[in-house]
């Protein structure tokens, strides 16, 4: 029995479980209760003599029977009540016309209590039933509910991500033709500076200076439009049948000089029957090339960077784990929202991009984290159809 | 420097601060630079017979004429490469511009050692994705 059906929870003193049916040592207290009250009954019965008419009284510790017991010992105190109230009828010195009327009588009762007691125990599955329905389909109700709201979060992202990119591709874009002048003329200015091939000139090293760093705040720019017009004009992706561990080990081997370099050492958990995903290799790359640059980051003096890959059901499970930094509630919350960033020099897209790029292949990204111990971003993707 | 020398270029660009940067850079090359900022003269510009050019560098996105309608002027010179340097690329618009004749497709910011370079090979008509 699931644990669900076996768990109790109190109601009126007596242990129910979920599906309306006692507890073995309930049944029993019940059941002797029950019957004391039959013999209490009877008792008093005998002593009020015949002008008391108490039959009707038996009718509670029946109820209570069938109620808390069950059919069975329901069936069994009724009887019982109609023999107690038949001995007090017989022990009183009963003087009917016919000898049978007593026990006709106990007869009737009982036959009255059967039926009282099918109903009562038929009333009581019916009870149990339709809560049980109630529960089940508010459960059902309630998932439901909360899918409907995840899709709808995740419509609103998808909304919210496709403005935002389109806004960011537009500045971008508008950035970047006074940002060619600007390059052009500091060519220019390099050109005049160096006397324009004259040997005689002789600019100052500060000079030089200033026109590198002024060529390296240009680079940045560039790279920052860059990544801003990569989120805003991402193309719809070109899947095909892709192995992950093949995909996976190849491009790690990609990343592993700027691990080393990093002193973060990687741990590979590919299981080897993961069936193919239909993925477009690229783009999947870039998206978790973002979550492996990060997870680098996070580990300013070096750690531990774990790549596993495993089925999970009708999915692959794609998982970066780090022994970094991890995150605050805060950064946790806001991960996926774009420009969103922790780092001095983020332009905080690249999540919302790895994100992006999940959705689109029909998958979903999530991130587990604790601060001071790191953080585990896991990725699930639709299995290829073959698979 | 002389590959460059008196070779004429037509430079079309609505971004007067890019228009003067690109003529002043090639101009340093000895190229004879016509800079126009006016989309709609580039007809006139390249149906004088007077004036016969090398190469025409344009913008794509520009008010009235895109650089699409200058290509399509510009393929009816044979012989007449045309570089595409625009703010608004992109993968497909690069394919696209490609397909219609374009010679080279460059990104806004670009240096100048990457626009002379790309002159370089349109004067010597060596496709630039085959260099």
């Amino acid at each position: 029995m699931c644990e669900s059906v076996c768990q109790s929870v109190l109601v009126t003193g007596f242990h129910v479980n979920v599906i309306g049916e006692r507890s073995v040592p309930s049944k029993v207290l019940a059941t002797l209760a029950a019957v004391a009250l039959a013999i209490v009954l009877g008792v008093v019965d005998y002593l009020t003599g015949r002008e008391w008419a108490i039959s009707a009284f038996y009718l509670l510790p029946t109820c209570i029977a069938g109620w808390m017991a069950g059919r069975s010992v329901g069936f069994a105190v009724g009887a019982l009540c109609a023999g107690l109230w038949f001995l007090s009828d017989m022990l009183n010195g009963a003087a009917y016309q016919l000898p049978l009327i007593p026990v006709w009588n106990a007869l009737m009762l009982f036959i009255f209590f059967f039926i009282v007691v099918w109903l009562l125990t038929a009333f009581r599955s019916s009870y149990y039933y339709l809560e049980q329905t109630v529960e089940r389909r508010t459960a059902a109700l309630k998932a439901e509910m909360e899918e409907r709201k995840r899709l709808e979060h995740a419509k609103l992202q998808a909304e919210r991500l496709a403005v935002v990119g389109s806004m960011a591709a537009q500045v971008a874009h508008e950035i970047r033709n006074p940002l060619g002048a600007i390059s052009l003329n500091l060519d220019l200015i390099g050109a005049e500076v160096n006397g324009n091939g004259n040997p005689y000139a002789h600019p100052s090293d500060e000079c030089h200076m200033l026109l590198r760093e002024m060529r390296l705040q240009v680079l940045r720019i560039h790279q920052v439009l860059q990544e801003y017009l990569r989120f805003g004009r991402m193309p719809k992706s070109e899947r095909a049948v892709l192995s992950l561990n093949d995909w996976l080990e190849e491009k790690l081997n990609f990343v592993q000089p700027l691990l080393d370099q990093n002193h973060v050492d990687l741990r590979r958990k590919l299981d080897p029957d993961l069936p193919p995903v239909q993925a477009d290799g690229d783009q999947l790359w870039e998206a978790l090339l973002n979550l492996i640059r990060n997870a680098v980051d996070a580990m300013p003096a070096g750690g531990n960077l774990t790549v596993s890959a495993k089925r999970n059901g009708a999915e692959a499970l794609v998982s970066i784990s780090d022994n970094g930094r991890g995150m605050t509630e805060e950064e946790a919350r806001n991960l996926f929202v774009p420009f969103f960033t922790t780092k001095g020099d983020g332009t905080g897209l690249g999540l919302a991009y790895a994100q992006q790029v999940i959705s689109e292949h029909g998958g979903r990204i999530d991130c587990s984290t604790a601060r001071g111990k790191g953080s585990t971003f896991s990725i699930q993707l639709p299995l290829a159809v073959s698979a | 420097m002389d590959e460059l020398q008196d070779k004429s270029v037509l430079v079309v660009d609505d971004d007067p601060g890019m228009l003067r940067a690109m003529t002043k850079v090639l101009a340093n090359e000895g190229m004879q630079v016509t800079g126009v900022s006016d989309p709609v003269a580039v007809a006139t510009k390249l149906a004088d017979s007077e004036k016969r050019f090398d190469l025409v560098i344009t913008d794509l996105r520009m008010p009235m004429f895109s650089g699409r309608g200058v290509l399509a002027l510009a393929s009816v010179l044979p012989e007449l490469p045309v570089i595409i340097i625009t703010a608004f690329g992109g993968p497909d618009v690069e394919a696209q511009t490609l397909r219609l004749g374009a010679f080279a497709f460059l990104e806004k910011p670009v240096s100048a050692g990457q626009l002379i370079d790309v002159v370089k090979r349109a004067l010597a008509r060596s496709p630039i994705r085959d260099a």
